[in-house]
């Protein structure tokens, strides 16, 4: 007759001398959620949030096209068929940048200024352009959801930015005016001047462009008054959503992507996050890492001995 | 002793999360998507409903059927084909009104598009009035050639006067056809409408115009001078003493008549726009007078004139109604039971306007209409949601020789509607959560009391008895070993180790109650806390360090052996378990001593 074993009695193989893995696995977990918690973030734009107001999705999308991250703009080509992606600026551009971007532009590569800020105006006038933006309360009857910043863009003209796109879907954006409009509002749209989310007497209808170029040399500008259209919940492919395909076509548009992080907010981030970029971004670093990590094993396996012994 | 705070600090705990859970349950705090929607530069699209998208393609087709609609309809009334005119003023007015709603549903009521709107309405109503008075002026040319054949002049002269009534009036639709066409063309133009059938329509209205006025002239040559019939002997005239009125003023129109009989008329009828507005009647002064009061008629010409007995015909006059200014005067709204009440008075430069329409706007909405008194004054309690608002009164109808005029904006707040005292929502508002919460109280002590109960020592339930082979102990034996018997610390006194005699114990006896006694003296000896649930294993550690350890180890190995690994009781073993067993209980009692 086989001896049973009660299961009440089980547990009793379990002795205090496991205690400390239950606690080393607690210890270990707590670290885990510990630095997944300090390495995420929720600002606006950040690359690394990916969050609804991240931009986590579109880098990820340019990271497989081989974008290359540019930390210092006076390190821009002078000639070439690259194009320049500077997608929410902040801080000044100094003289010495303005000149390299208008050299860079006008020896026939493309610049994608993406910005709902007046500040950035002194840059756009700095590379001689027409194009102005203007931060105001832009609403409009077409738009996707029940909010008057939900704004809806169409194509204006035959332009080859975003060809077959045909709509944008906008997010409290701002608009442009000069260049040639490649994106504009429908004629029921107005600044809300009383900011009262209604269309009242004194705010007339009409269209407002968003997206606009203009020819600089043999280069081409382009400057889209909403940075909002790449963040993750505006990149999200869905029924009438094409701003995915919108940021697919600036994206692959040359062979050559630039993409700023001098002076863009999509750079900000936590510094751990920040430094794990690091690593990942150059193989020295990684190098590095690696044989840290492997000393650090060895030096223990090697005390643990000499302790025993 | 030390169970006791445990116990009332456990309980209160349990108590305490309960409590929370429950006001939890009754109004729970989620996290959503939306409560985390805005940022400062965008809001999150995916936690807000979504809408219908292209609007403007809606609209734009709408403004373009408007702008077209007008010309199509005055060519049909042009052609005379009343039942094409009664179709095509349907299908106006349906598009009419899908810019209405759509005007509404957009809130757009205070746009340009609002105008374009306004304008068009304009336009409804002055076709819709072209069309009927089309329609009677080619009535009247069929009465006139019928009259004519059978020679009756008075009816002539009747129908001539209504002719003259139906032409000023058409030519004052005309002229508020074309005050629209401002409105219409900028917005058709803005829009990118095609604005060509617009204007063409006005070029086909003057024609119609045209037409009314040459057979009007051509129906007065053929009546003589018209003024007068009945014969020479007998002659009524009327003239209007002020041509030119405003709202509340009044149309004086005295006459004169003349007649060949003896007897004197009493009363005269006195038609405006060929609509019987009253008598005139005989003064002392041998002079017929009339006073009509100017209140629903539309601003622009209106033509008088009089009968006497359906045979005597007066000339006909003319009298202006002018446009005047008003001024809507609203006090600040007042909140009283619930309600936001708003007062004010609607007024001329000289009069107040009496049993006019004002509408109360919230936000553009329309929240209420009410009508003036006597005094011009209004006052009207509207219900207005939670929430910041702006408010206004409105004056705009047509039917009244006046301009549209508005109050001043006030912004409002409607605080969320006080709970009353005693009625305040909470858990113990809903019976329903009182009954799960007493539920859920009654269950947990329940299952504390009965679990408390359990874990008494006198309670625990005995252990699992494992026999030895081929020897099944006495029903008398498994009763006695199964069964609690009270508190094991009390057991030993109860067992003495006395009554039993290990050397009468025979091989083959069973050595559950073998350990079982040695358990319970050694229990009672060195002051073991529960007693009843210490394992051979246990019994042996716990006795380890002691004299007697060695023996009880040595029994208890052996009772494992014998017992859990199924060896069962050999001749050795059964030597030894009663050797050990006898040395452990001489022990125990050598601590006595």
């Amino acid at each position: 007759m086989t001896p049973i074993t009660p299961p009440w009695r089980a547990w009793r193989g379990l002795t205090i001398s496991r205690a400390p893995w239950v606690a080393a696995l607690l210890i270990l977990a707590g670290v885990i959620a510990l630095l997944l918690h300090i390495s995420a973030t929720t600002m606006d734009y950040s690359r690394y949030n990916p969050e609804w107001n991240g931009t986590s999705r579109l880098f990820q999308a340019m990271d497989d096209r081989g974008a290359i991250m540019v930390d210092r703009l006076d390190g821009l080509p002078g000639s070439g068929d690259c194009l320049l992606f500077i997608l929410a600026p902040e801080g000044d551009f100094d003289a010495e940048e303005i000149a390299r971007l208008r050299l860079f532009l006008e020896g026939g590569n493309t610049v994608v200024f993406v910005s709902d800020r007046e500040d950035e105006n002194t840059l756009l006038i700095g590379l001689g352009s027409t194009i102005a933006i203007h931060n105001e309360n832009l609403s409009s009857v077409d738009r996707y959801a029940d909010h008057p910043a939900s704004v809806l863009a169409f194509p204006s003209q035959k332009g080859t930015l975003g060809t077959g796109i045909s709509r944008l879907l906008l997010n409290n954006p701002s608009f442009v005016e000069g260049g040639d409009s490649v994106f504009e509002t429908s004629i029921l749209s107005w600044i809300d001047k009383d900011g009262n989310s209604r269309l009242t007497g004194d705010e007339p209808l009409q269209k407002y462009s968003v997206v606009a170029e203009e020819r600089h040399g043999n280069g081409t500008l382009y400057v889209i008054a909403d940075p909002s259209i790449f963040i993750n919940v505006m990149q999200n492919p869905g029924e009438g959503n094409e701003n995915a395909a919108f940021s697919d076509s600036i994206i692959s548009r040359k062979s050559c992507l630039l993409v700023d992080q001098s002076h863009s907010r999509t750079a900000s981030g936590p510094l751990v996050i920040r430094a794990i970029n690091v690593v990942k971004e150059s193989t020295i670093h990684k190098m590095a890492v690696v044989t840290l990590i492997f000393l650090a094993i060895s030096l223990l396996i090697v005390t643990r001995r000499k302790n025993h012994d | 002793m030390r169970r006791l705070p445990a116990l009332l600090a456990s309980s209160a705990l349990i108590i305490t999360c309960l409590v929370l859970i429950a006001m939890q349950s009754g109004s729970p705090l989620l996290y959503s998507p939306r409560s985390d929607a805005f940022a400062d530069d965008h809001v999150n699209t995916a936690a807000l409903p979504r809408v219908t998208g292209d609007r403007s393609a809606q609209v734009l087709p709408l403004i373009e059927d408007l702008l077209n609609s007008p010309g199509s309809l005055v060519l049909t009334i042009k052609a005379n084909d009343y039942e094409g005119v009664a179709r095509e003023l349907e299908e106006y007015r349906q598009v009419s009104r899908n810019l209405d709603r759509l005007v509404i549903n957009l809130d757009m009521t205070e746009s340009e598009l609002a105008e374009f709107r306004k304008a068009n309405q304009e336009n409804l109503h002055i076709l819709t009035e072209l069309s009927n008075g089309t329609h009677r002026w080619e009535e009247l040319k069929t009465l006139e050639i019928r009259y004519r054949e059978s020679g009756d002049s008075q009816m002539l002269t009747s129908i001539t006067y209504e002719g003259e009534s139906l032409q000023r009036k058409i030519e004052d639709l005309y002229r508020d056809y074309l005050d629209q066409e401002d409105v219409m063309i900028r917005t058709g133009e803005k829009f990118n409408a095609d604005t060509s059938t617009y204007l063409q329509s006005e070029r086909d209205f003057r024609e119609v115009v045209s037409q009314v006025e040459t057979g009007q002239e051509e129906r007065v040559s053929a009546a003589g001078n018209g003024t007068a019939t009945g014969g020479m002997e007998s002659r009524l005239t009327i003239d209007i003493i002020d041509r030119e009125v405003s709202y509340s003023e009044f149309v004086q129109v005295q006459g004169e008549i003349f007649t060949s009989h003896e007897i004197r008329p009493e009363e005269v009828d006195l038609f405006i726009d060929s609509q019987k507005a009253g008598s005139m009647h005989m003064g002392n002064n041998l002079t017929l007078s009339f006073k009509h009061v100017v209140e629903h008629e539309r601003a622009g010409t209106h033509t008088v004139f009089a009968v006497y007995s359906g045979s005597l015909f007066s000339e006909i006059r003319t009298f202006l109604v002018k446009t005047d200014p008003t001024m809507l005067v609203m006090e600040p709204p007042a909140h009283e039971g619930g309600k936001v009440v708003m007062m004010g008075t609607l007024r001329t430069d000289k009069t107040p306007v009496k049993n006019a329409p004002v509408v109360i706007l919230s936000d553009g909405k329309i929240v209420s209409t009410v009508s003036t008194s006597q005094e011009g004054s209004f006052r009207v309690a509207a219900k207005i949601p939670p929430g910041d608002h702006t408010v206004k009164a409105l004056f705009e109808a047509d039917s009244y020789p006046l301009y549209p005029s508005e109050s001043e904006e006030f912004k409002i707040f409607i605080p969320e509607p006080a709970t009353p005292a005693g009625e305040e929502p909470g858990i113990l508002a809903n019976p329903v959560h009182i009954g799960i919460l007493a539920a859920s109280i009654c269950v947990s002590c329940v299952a504390a009391f009965f679990y408390l109960r359990h874990r008494r020592p006198g309670s625990i339930p005995p252990a699992p008895v494992f026999h030895l082979p081929e020897i099944r102990p006495s029903d008398e034996e498994i009763s006695e070993e199964n069964l609690p018997s009270g508190s094991p610390i009390e057991e030993p006194d109860r067992i003495s180790s006395d009554a039993i005699d290990p050397g009468r114990i025979e091989p083959g006896r069973d050595l559950t109650r073998l350990f079982s006694i040695l358990r319970l003296a050694a229990s009672r000896k060195l002051a073991f806390l529960h007693p009843g649930s210490l394992t051979p294993r246990e019994l042996c550690a716990k006795c380890r360090d002691l004299a007697i350890g060695n023996a009880i180890c040595r029994f208890t190995r052996g009772y494992e052996q014998a017992v859990y690994g199924g060896s069962g009781v050999t001749e050795e073993n059964r030597e030894m378990l009663l050797d050990s067993y006898n040395a452990a209980m001489e022990s125990l009692e050598g601590i006595d001593h």
